[in-house]
């Protein structure tokens, strides 16, 4: 499903209501060898440029991206396209620190001040959530979905000891993370008290480096009362997860949210404009057009709050390129392709996977959300747009 | 164990020399013993004394201002790594929401007894690159947005950090016209006029101080109703020699040639003597002095990566065995095979009750129930937090105390903030006289962007 799909804007932007971008004049590619040869030639489109980040793997795109990048998704290539992004993300995470930099290490302001006040505002709302959990007899089993190291979980901490300290004595938290940095927890967690789980009974945390699906799939069903994911749904081209998510959760559990929204990956005409922006020379940007085969007047119409994201991820994006240039690792390639997609697009997927979001089945779970001060869900830390967006979700 | 003390510049510059001498060749030294708190100069051999005090602090300052001009990014990053590392991050991202929060709450109560139309000033001294003002200005946006209008921001700091603060300002087009100082709380709060704040933040930045006669200063650029609200990291860990022995050997890794000149200089028999005093000390102090030394082990393998990046891959950081550096040979560095970046360890860091004790000593209210009655403020459940227990990382709201039986908050209207020429200093601080030291660091300028 590419952007040429039919997405009820509220009007607010762009030409509103129904929307098609151009189809790609380039026939799609789907059989395997040619989308071997696809991605490998888009790649090169950018050596020798001298640009310090680069777009990277098509295949690690969202799937409703892939048509616009000259991908088509059949049957037949669905599994091996999976593969492949996966194998590019998990490069991704072993090669951070060594051949490429890692733009979380960089200072990129205010967007580091909007993430720590997002891990913050995720506490809030676990607090609220926990007002009602805490009235549960059994342990609490709380999943939480790419806590890096560690470090993202503390705020939920604070706010848990703040609302009962007595209460963490009764909760287990479950951490899932692809990358290595998640040993970093055993050191940070036990300094907040909350130790490594010993024995199933005890309180505390257990670490599972994997990717989620992998870990997912060996939990038993209704499993967890509460799921927290932290910034890791932008890396999934194909919503599969979502199907293990919802397996684990117990029927009344909520599943807390924040992630990046951005069309800008979207299509290759944004991408374009990016290029341009970060100086890329005028060789490789006529080959970028030429390749894909598309015009800037193609771009899919978003709305205010996507058009604020576009806005965001390319200030950042720019931010970005400008940290580097001033670091002395000037020669190791950023890759930054990801599954991003819209809220709306994000929406949809929940609820095809059996979530909802409605704000009455919020009231009669957990009617405490709302009381926090300037909640709205969805919500946007930035005011006018939807690059960083926290929601909650249950089982519809 | 008592030590013989010496207040004569002379000496004391040699039992300086010395000690930085015996880790010279390190990428991460102990540095100048002249940066420890000065509650502990005496256990390194130092007495202070009227007469040598300015020398010492012209001494710091500039050991501070080398600091600043030699480190470079890569150091600052690889602090960060250390840190997060360490598992020390999520303290510091937890010291700025935790002074944010009572920060705020006790700037709403101002808030409120001020007229509609008057203006609040905050300063945040030591802004770094705005992480404890970002949290703050989040803090008020939550709760009540209208009061970003009213602010008066004055940021000070004094390294290159401080641009990134436009970046963040970016997120808050309602506050206007803030102030950006690059410069440092010893030079330049000297400038400001008597009485220039509401509220003054500060986030783990005292702790770099020899001398506390910073809190003369915040305590009269503050408002005589005005709340100087700290977050810091609170150990004793310079306070010994025998524990820095410890960590010279657990954290720096140093050869046995410089543990064991260490050890004669300070007149420890050995290290069985030190391992003992390491492990004697109360379960809290211990449980602190082990976070700072996880904190020193991974400094050592970020300042290791800096040479030579590929000989430290993701694994050797986190595995058990990881804290074995290697440490170039004197040979090595003579012969310029090996250029290694620098870093210095010895601080200022005090303990709770003895930053509590200043804070007191200078006019601050210090005892939390006092406080909380002094701030009137009904929100407020602590007015001190503790961030990282035991005691580790504090935040405290220490209002000055009050003269009369009115409420310490009161609806006079604020004074704005103007950059006067130096003010005599007050109190009866027996650094009556400004040392020359206070003007040594950069002289404060408005930064143009």
């Amino acid at each position: 499903m590419a952007m040429t799909t039919v997405i009820d804007g509220e009007g607010k932007g762009g030409n509103g209501g129904k929307r098609k971008s151009q189809p790609p004049k380039k026939p799609l590619k789907k059989k395997i060898p040619e989308l071997e040869g696809h991605d490998e030639k888009s790649w090169r489109l950018y050596s020798g440029s001298g640009l310090l980040i680069k777009p990277g793997s098509l295949f690690k795109l969202h799937k409703s991206a892939y048509e616009n990048w000259g991908i088509e998704v059949t049957d037949e290539n669905k599994a091996w396209i999976k593969s492949q992004a996966e194998k590019y993300y998990d490069k991704d995470l072993q090669e951070r620190d060594e051949k490429s930099v890692d733009i979380g290490s960089l200072t990129i302001q205010p967007f580091s001040h909007y993430m720590s006040s997002t891990t913050q505002t995720v506490g809030k709302i676990v607090k609220q959530i926990m007002r009602k959990l805490k009235g549960k007899k059994d342990m609490i089993k709380i999943c939480v979905l790419g806590p890096r190291n560690g470090g993202l979980v503390v705020p939920m901490i604070s706010n848990i000891r703040n609302l009962d300290a007595k209460l963490l004595d009764r909760i287990q938290f479950y951490l899932v993370e692809p990358s290595i940095k998640v040993e970093i927890a055993r050191n940070i967690l036990p300094t907040y008290g909350v130790n490594e789980i010993e024995k199933t009974s005890d309180s505390g945390f257990s670490i599972e480096n994997k990717i989620d699906e992998k870990s997912l799939s060996t939990q038993e069903d209704e499993k967890f009362d509460l799921m927290v994911s932290l910034f890791h749904l932008h890396c999934k081209p194909f919503p599969n997860h979502l199907f293990e998510m919802h397996r684990v959760m117990k029927d009344d559990a909520a599943l807390v949210i924040a992630d990046n929204y951005s069309p800008l990956w979207y299509h290759p005409a944004f991408v374009y404009e990016l290029l341009k922006e970060i100086k890329a020379g005028e060789n490789v940007l006529e080959a970028f057009k030429k390749y894909f085969s598309f015009r800037c007047v193609d771009k899919p119409p978003l709305t205010e709050f996507e058009q604020g994201a576009l806005r965001d991820h390319k200030k950042y994006m720019l931010k970005v390129v400008e940290e580097l240039r001033k670091g002395p690792d000037t020669e190791k390639p950023v890759f930054v392709f990801r599954a991003h997609k819209t809220v709306e697009e994000g929406i949809r997927e929940l609820c095809d996977n059996g979530f909802t979001l409605m704000a009455e089945r919020r009231a009669e779970l957990y009617p405490e959300i709302d009381g926090i001060p300037g909640m709205r869900l969805p919500y946007h830390i930035i005011d006018d747009s939807e690059y960083i967006t926290l929601m909650v979700a249950f089982k519809g | 164990m008592v030590r013989k003390t010496f207040s004569d510049v002379k000496k004391i510059n040699s039992i300086n020399k010395r000690i930085k001498g015996l880790t010279k060749r390190y990428p991460l030294q102990l540095g100048s013993v002249l940066r420890v708190t000065y509650q502990a100069l005496e256990n390194w051999g130092i007495k202070v004394t009227e007469r040598n005090i300015g020398w010492i602090e012209q001494e710091v300052c500039n050991d501070y201002k080398k600091d600043w001009e030699r480190a470079e990014k890569t150091t600052y990053d690889a602090i960060h790594r250390a840190v997060e590392n360490s598992g020390l991050g999520p303290g510091n991202e937890q010291l700025n929401v935790n002074l944010a929060e009572l920060s705020v709450e006790i700037l709403m109560s101002m808030a409120k007894l001020k007229t509609k139309h008057d203006r609040i000033s905050l300063c945040d001294i030591g802004a770094g690159e705005g992480a404890t003002t970002g949290a703050i200005l989040r803090e008020i946006k939550t709760r009540d947005p209208k009061i970003l209008k009213r602010l008066d921001l004055y940021f000070l700091e004094p390294s290159k950090g401080i641009i990134k603060i436009y970046d963040l300002m970016e997120a808050y087009p309602e506050v206007e016209n803030p102030q950006y100082m690059r410069a440092t709380d010893y030079s330049h709060l000297p400038r400001l006029m008597q009485g220039s704040f509401d509220i003054l933040v500060s986030n783990a930045v005292f702790h770099h101080n020899t001398f506390p006669t910073y809190i003369d200063e915040v305590q009269r650029v503050l408002r005589d109703d005005g709340v100087c609200v700290v977050g810091d990291w609170y150990t004793e860990v310079w306070y010994h020699p025998e524990y820095v022995a410890y960590i010279m050997k657990e954290g720096l890794k140093v050869g046995e040639k410089e543990l064991r000149g260490f050890l004669e200089h300070m007149g420890i028999s050995d290290f069985e003597e030190v391992r003992e005093f390491w492990n004697n000390c109360s379960d809290d102090v211990r449980e602190r002095n082990e976070g700072m030394l996880r904190y020193i082990k991974h400094i050592g393998i970020e300042m290791e990566k800096l040479k030579s990046p590929e000989s430290a891959d993701l694994d050797s950081e986190i595995s058990e065995d990881s804290t074995e550096v290697e440490i170039p040979s004197v040979e090595d560095i003579k012969e310029g095979k090996k250029k290694i970046s620098k870093l210095s360890l010895l601080e200022g860091h005090e303990t709770h009750e003895d930053r509590k004790k200043e804070f007191a000593k200078r006019g601050f209210e210090t005892d939390p129930r006092k406080v909380k009655q002094c701030l009137a403020c009904k929100n407020i459940e602590d007015a001190e937090i503790e961030t990282v227990p035991p005691m580790f990382a504090v935040v405290n709201a220490f209002p000055k105390k009050s003269t009369g039986d009115t409420p310490h908050i009161s609806s006079t209207p604020p004074r704005g903030v103007r950059v006067s020429s130096i003010p005599p200093r007050r109190g009866k601080s027996r650094h009556s006289t400004p040392p020359e030291s206070r003007r040594l660091p950069r002289p404060p300028r408005k930064i143009r962007y």
